[in-house]
């Protein structure tokens, strides 16, 4: 059986509303909004000419 | 030699942290288009100097180290322009985050946008990015006890004022008196 973090530990005995660090997870959650979000495509162009070896 | 040399491996780990830069630079901007911009320029640089990028040490904190360093500039440079300090004209071009979304996020947003810029930057970094505060600190250049300072007082601020969040809060270290007089290091 997989070890089971400390973190998803507190989170299953207390639940979500009683999470160790609300805070934490709240910042996690908007950074992570950042992440999954698609490149502008300027961005994007740039990143592929980086691939390519000459931005 | 290819065309890509022996970047190769190094502009792809450059790439592939493309992403949390975009959100490191939202916070510090707390503008989108702003924040692209920035990321745009810290990519150039980065490339232009990738050959001094030490095997070994974490891509993700050199890179984040010339995000913020092309920030402050910025900010220098327009306050010169505009008669303003750092962090302030970026206050100025705040986006409020959108009406929409999950309610609780919204209003996590609001508050965050809400403290200094260098306690926003210090819990991203801590809370988000995966830095150690002595991580945080190198990037920021300041001394890990400021940041661990600038962390807790952000919670602090935060569980004010939004109260819901503050019933966990105990977990939070004792500031460090010795850095309380540091509010804010110089940049």
């Amino acid at each position: 059986m997989p070890k089971e973090s400390n973190h998803e530990k507190d989170k299953k005995n207390s639940g979500p509303a009683m999470s160790p660090d609300p805070i934490s997870d709240s910042l996690k959650r908007v950074f992570d909004e950042t992440l999954n979000e698609p490149l502008p495509q300027e961005l994007a162009d740039l990143l592929d000419r980086l691939k390519s070896g000459s931005p | 030699m290819s065309e890509r040399g022996d970047r190769g491996p190094l502009s792809d780990q450059l790439v592939a942290e493309v992403p949390a830069l975009r959100a490191f630079a939202r916070s510090l901007t707390m503008n989108h288009a702003l924040a692209d911009d920035l990321v745009q320029e810290t990519v150039l640089k980065a490339w232009a100097k990738l050959d001094r990028f030490e095997p070994g040490t974490k891509m993700r904190a050199w890179l984040f180290t010339i995000l913020r360093n092309t920030f402050l500039s910025i900010m220098r440079k327009r306050a010169r322009e505009v008669e303003d300090v750092d962090h302030a004209h970026a206050a100025r071009v705040v986006e409020l985050p959108a009406q929409s979304g999950v309610p609780d996020l919204v209003d996590f947003k609001r508050a965050y946008t809400q403290l200094p810029p260098p306690q926003r930057e210090a819990l991203i970094l801590v809370c988000a990015a995966g830095f150690t505060y002595d991580e945080a600190a190198e990037i920021c250049g300041v001394a890990p006890g400021t940041v661990k300072s600038r962390v807790n007082r952000a919670r602090k601020k935060l569980s004010e004022m939004l109260p819901h969040l503050s019933q966990d809060l105990s977990s939070v270290e004792p500031v460090t008196l010795s850095v309380l007089g540091t509010h804010f290091a110089k940049l």
